[in-house]
């Protein structure tokens, strides 16, 4: 029994001792001279203790500690061969620091090492099995490898260990894919996407696993929902080295980070932590202003829109951006001077030469804006754009009365894209139930369109065009329905006060009439904001 | 005891000197021999420390036998100076075409050799050049010259007298934003070749930024997304000297790619040329000919989009080839350091996977930025094999620590192809041409000495050209096709198989495009390894009509003619 305990220990120590590299006395080259110098001074106190724990002959654990730090430190701000030369001597001086094995395993990762990077994080699971991260990197580098069944080995332990994370569960989709499991991997890509939501890089592998499958257009829609996140690892060691960093670099990264994930309330302190580090810097600026801004926090936005646009005179998208927050605002005319004032650094620019026109719209200029949006149709490079720019003429021509001339510009937008704009749709839809006469199979149609953007979306809005909708269908029952849910939802918005004809439309699908405008004269899309 | 150790040591000294002699020096593999066959060009960045952008991404070459007496010949494009008001009017004459006038001595070897004819020719290019393509647009069956610049393009239409005009203004298919690459290939079907050109960014050198390296925080060029994308063009060829810019009414127009390379090639099977276009840091096009004149852009299902994790790589050569002999064309596409150059294998159906892993590519590539590559069956031993050349975009942080003074060279790549759809990283056996470290860009790939190997012509930014002899397997047998129409004029975009019984392999096809920015030779080379028979091959042409041809003998070219052959049904 004493032999059966005493043989892991006597394999684990021996199997440690040999990865243990050659201690390197020399202090590896700081870039203090190139550095920012918060992070210069960060480095230099992390050298000076190695410095003084090696002069002092300090005993192992110190001395091994303060490699460690150092090691810390430089990986905090990405200087990877520093952190390398540092934790291997902090490794040599003292091998049963679990932390310092991993950190040399995801440098090696990162650097495009797998097999080294499977060595160093074995070292590290030899320490403690149950390291989820350690787990999911290893299989990620087995993965990359190509090590299909010590990949699958590796993410298993790693999800039986923590069956909340997603990281785990993608990584056996991953490995599913490669085995052209397909079914088994859209199962499980499904499950890590319910654990991590926001991991949108997760939909391209479903898309491949769907198209596996013969189900192209799944595939498809997964596909374009695919975007750069990445399945969160959680790495309470890495966050803790990452705490290290004083890089602005840093902390704008965190922050589009946690902005990504729509996290709005951590981003900000930390854009305000990286513009502290760098208080010129136009990208902090511009990110701190956005989100704020998304957050109604629109005086503090503004400042620091205008400060970006200070630093960067010639640049319209600060004049852009203040544009955007004075219409937010319902200031046009603020939205106004800073639109001109972007025109006149890019006379040409077909966003803000829109805006403008948009804003002719809100103020009840429709003729001015109908005749702007119909010259920027005719400029625009892309069907995207077009589309867009019609959309807008649609409306001015509805404000002014135009419902003809206002559905061949919907129709027009409509046309040109093969996936069109949900506006363009509703409003479609809105104007064949009300203005003009559509036959059913334009009426179908619309209700087709309808239903769709109800089941995409169901709210107010889609509510109530359902509602115009079946009314002129001579469907009264649905549309009252659809009409009632669109008033609950305006209740609840608190917003059905300032929507008197809905109440208008009720009444005549009561009165088994269709409703009396596709959009009445006070309806949002006629306004900012 | 001396003595016995004197006499020892005598006959181990013996021994080791006379394995020395028995042993062949093994010869490189390629030789460069630009300097003795008068080829002495170096492209010029025109750097002068303000890190405009387009200094670190040209140039190209071509390869094109343009007075058609059977040797190719050499188009190399020029940068120069670059600055702002600085414009064509104030550079020198750059671009150089340089004609093959190679011969063979008495004992039968050929001696390559090259004479620099541009003013002969009449080619006065001063833009600031990017790339070349080349195509007989005019079907005069002379090749002629697309050059692209940052800046105007031209294009030299052959004379077919020794001497070409700029017919750039009255074809109409100039375009004047930053072009790097461009392919010439019949898109909608009418026997006349279109003209896909492909932009990378929005920029002028007005408005360059600054941008500085991670790891030194000095000054060094910016990355792609400090810019926007600059769109690409697709002109369609009306006939009668003149194409018109189809680019929105074919589908291209909402574009938003750093384009750098382009193939045109039917990749789905259904028999209309389609068009990939490698883009740097977005996901690349897969341009699917939807017939009619209109393309849409299917590569994020057809999985060439993004690598297999679903990330957008920096795009910059591609090729497509038959890597592991099913019948269809895979795609190669070589990318920045840290991503590993990407091989997308065909299913025959025009989806692809992501198999750089299991084909041994993705490791090798990590070090190195790639540029210019393509599938070349260099050994002729029937496998599709990959020379890649690299040169990096940014400071590499190893050169730029020892204060290099032009910390962007890196060593060239040779990956044989082997069984089971593995390919192996020969460069330390491929000689010096392979050690050398330099920034290499465009390469353009033909048989300049008509041997049947494929040769290399790599241009390097601010250092000389190298014109690369293939010395590969000189036993090894191979067959040779040049497939024309009835006028005598190529027509690329045939391909060719070997019939070996009841069995096509070996699909090869006839194309001048891919790579980097640059031209190749559009002959076809069969490598046949140890068969020294006759042999019978099947051509698939453009228009569908398929023929068979033979026995034809190995160890030479043969120009196959359309409609001469044995129709096949197979």
């Amino acid at each position: 029994m004493k032999h059966a305990l005493i043989l892991p220990f006597a394999v684990l120590a021996l199997s440690l001792s040999a990865q243990a590299r050659a201690f390197d006395a020399n202090m590896p080259d700081l870039p203090l001279d190139e550095v920012a110098e918060p992070v210069a001074e960060v480095l230099g106190e992390a050298r000076d203790r190695v410095v003084r724990a090696e002069r002092d002959g300090a005993d192992e654990v110190v001395r091994a500690e303060a490699w460690g730090h150092l090691g810390d430190v430089a990986l905090a701000h990405d200087l990877v061969s520093v952190a390398r030369h540092a934790y291997t001597n902090a490794i040599s001086l003292r091998e049963s620091r679990q932390e310092w094995h991993y950190l040399l395993g995801l440098i090696e990762l990162g650097e495009d090492r797998p097999e080294s990077a499977i060595e160093r994080f074995g070292y590290a699971l030899e320490l403690y099995p149950d390291d989820y991260a350690a787990r999911v990197h290893r299989g990620r580098a087995h993965l990359a490898l190509g090590q299909l069944d010590a990949a699958a080995r590796d993410f298993g332990v790693a999800r039986d260990l923590a069956p909340q994370h997603a990281a785990a569960l993608a990584g056996l989709g991953r490995v599913a894919l490669e085995r052209e499991e397909f079914e088994q991997a859209v199962s499980l890509f499904n499950a890590a996407l319910e654990r991590a939501p926001g991991s949108n890089r997760l939909y391209y592998q479903l898309g491949r696993a769907f198209r596996g499958l013969g189900e192209v257009e799944q595939a498809r829609r997964s596909m374009a929902r695919s975007g750069d996140i990445e399945v969160p690892v959680p790495d309470p060691v890495l966050g803790q080295v990452q705490l290290l960093s004083r890089s602005a670099q840093f902390y704008h990264e965190l922050a589009l980070s946690e902005a990504d994930r729509g996290r709005l309330d951590a981003a900000i302190p930390l854009l305000e932590r990286a513009l502290e580090l760098e208080p010129d810097n136009p990208s902090f600026l511009r990110d701190l202003g956005d989100a704020l801004a998304r957050q109604g926090r629109m005086e503090p936005a503004r400042q620091r829109f205008q400060r970006w646009a200070e630093l960067a005179p010639d640049d319209l998208e600060p004049w852009f951006y203040l544009g955007q927050l004075g219409e937010m605002q319902g200031d046009l005319g603020r939205a106004t001077e800073a639109y001109e004032a972007a025109l006149e650094r890019e006379p040409a620019d077909l966003d803000a030469r829109a805006a403008l026109a948009r804003i002719s719209l809100f103020l009840g200029d429709a003729g001015s804006a109908a005749s702007s949006f119909e010259s920027l149709v005719s400029e625009a490079a892309s069907p995207e754009a077009s589309a867009r720019f019609e959309y807008w003429l649609g409306l001015s021509r509805l404000r002014q009365g135009e419902c003809a001339a206002a559905a061949d510009a919907f129709e027009q937008a409509r046309s040109r894209l093969d996936s069109p704009d949900a506006r363009v749709l509703d409003a479609l839809a809105r104007l064949r139930s009300t203005c003009l006469e559509a036959d059913t199979a334009a009426l179908d149609q619309a209700l087709a369109w309808a239903d769709r953007l109800y089941r995409r979306s169901p709210g107010l809005s889609s509510a109530e065009t359902l509602a115009m909708v079946h009314a002129a269908r001579g469907e009264f029952d649905d549309a009252v329905d659809f009409q009632a849910q669109a008033m609950f939802e305006a209740v609840k918005l608190g917003e059905l006060e300032g929507r008197p004809w809905m109440q208008e439309d009720m009444a005549r699908y009561r009165d088994e009439r269709k409703a009396a405008a596709p959009f009445a004269d006070g309806h949002p899309v006629y306004q900012a904001n | 005891m001396v003595t016995r150790l004197l006499r020892l040591l005598v006959e181990i000294v013996s021994c080791t000197l006379l394995i020395g002699l028995l042993t062949p020096v093994q010869a490189d593999w390629f030789e460069d021999v630009a300097e003795s066959a008068g080829v002495d060009f170096r492209y010029d960045s025109g750097m002068q420390g303000q890190f405009f952008f387009p200094e670190i991404m040209g140039g190209g070459a071509a390869l094109l036998d343009y007075d058609r007496d059977g040797l190719l010949d050499l188009y190399l494009v020029q940068g120069g100076a670059i600055g702002p008001g600085i414009g064509p009017d104030e550079r020198q004459r750059g671009d150089r075409l340089y004609r093959n006038v190679s011969r063979q001595d008495e004992d039968g070897q050929w001696r390559l050799a090259f004479e620099d004819v541009t003013e002969a020719a009449g080619i006065d290019a001063r833009g600031y050049g990017m790339g070349a393509a080349v195509g007989d647009y005019d079907g005069n069956g002379y090749p002629d010259l697309y050059i692209l610049n940052f800046g105007d393009n031209q294009l030299w239409r052959n004379d077919g007298d020794g001497t070409f005009t700029d017919v750039t203004a009255e074809v109409g298919v100039n375009d004047p934003r930053w072009s790097v690459s461009g392919s010439f290939a019949d898109h909608d079907g009418d026997g006349l070749l279109d003209l896909m050109v492909v932009n990378y960014a929005d920029y002028s050198v007005e408005d360059n930024k600054v941008c500085r390296a991670s790891g030194t925080s000095r000054q060094d060029y910016c990355s792609p997304s400090a810019y926007p994308p600059a769109g690409d063009s697709l002109f369609r060829n009306l006939g009668q000297g003149r194409f018109e810019d189809v680019t929105a009414s074919a589908g291209l127009g909402d574009d938003k790619g750093h384009g750098l390379g382009v193939i045109s090639a039917d990749l789905d099977g259904d028999g209309r040329v389609d068009i990939y276009v490698a883009n740097d840091g977005s996901p690349n096009y897969f341009w699917i000919n939807r017939g009619e004149g209109r393309f849409s852009d299917d590569a994020m299902l057809a999985g060439n989009a993004v690598n297999s994790d679903g990330a957008s790589e920096a795009s910059m050569g591609v090729d497509a080839g038959d890597y592991d002999d099913d019948g269809d064309e895979d795609i190669f596409l070589t990318h920045l350091r840290r991503e590993s150059n990407t091989l997308y294998r065909n299913d025959g159906q025009g989806w692809f996977d992501d198999v750089s892993n299991a084909s041994g590519l993705a490791s090798p590539s990590l070090p190195m930025t790639g540029f210019g590559t393509a599938f070349v069956d260099v050994d002729l031993d029937g496998r599709l094999d990959l020379p890649v050349v690299n040169g990096a975009v940014t400071e590499e942080p190893e050169l730029a620590a020892k204060d290099d003074p032009f910390p962007y060279h890196q060593p060239n790549q040779l990956f044989l192809g082997g069984e089971g759809g593995r390919f192996a990283d020969r460069s330390a056996d491929a000689g010096a041409a392979f050690s050398r470290s330099r920034s290499s860009r465009g390469a353009a790939f033909g048989d300049l000495d008509n041997d049947g190997r494929v040769d290399m012509v790599v241009v390097n930014v601010n250092a000389p050209a190298e014109v690369l002899l293939n010395r590969m397997s000189p036993e090894a047998r191979w067959l040779g096709i040049e497939p024309v129409d009835a006028e005598g004029r190529i027509v690329t975009g045939t391909r060719a198989w070997l019939v070996d019984g009841e069995r096509l392999r070996l699909l090869r096809r006839s194309r001048r495009d891919g790579s980097y920015a640059s031209a190749s030779d559009p002959r076809i080379v069969l490598g046949l390894g140890a068969r020294s028979d006759a042999v019978e091959v099947e051509l698939r042409w453009p228009d569908g009509l398929r023929e068979r041809f033979g026995p034809l003998d190995v160890g030479r070219y043969h120009r196959l003619t359309r409609a001469t052959g044995e129709e096949s049904n197979l």
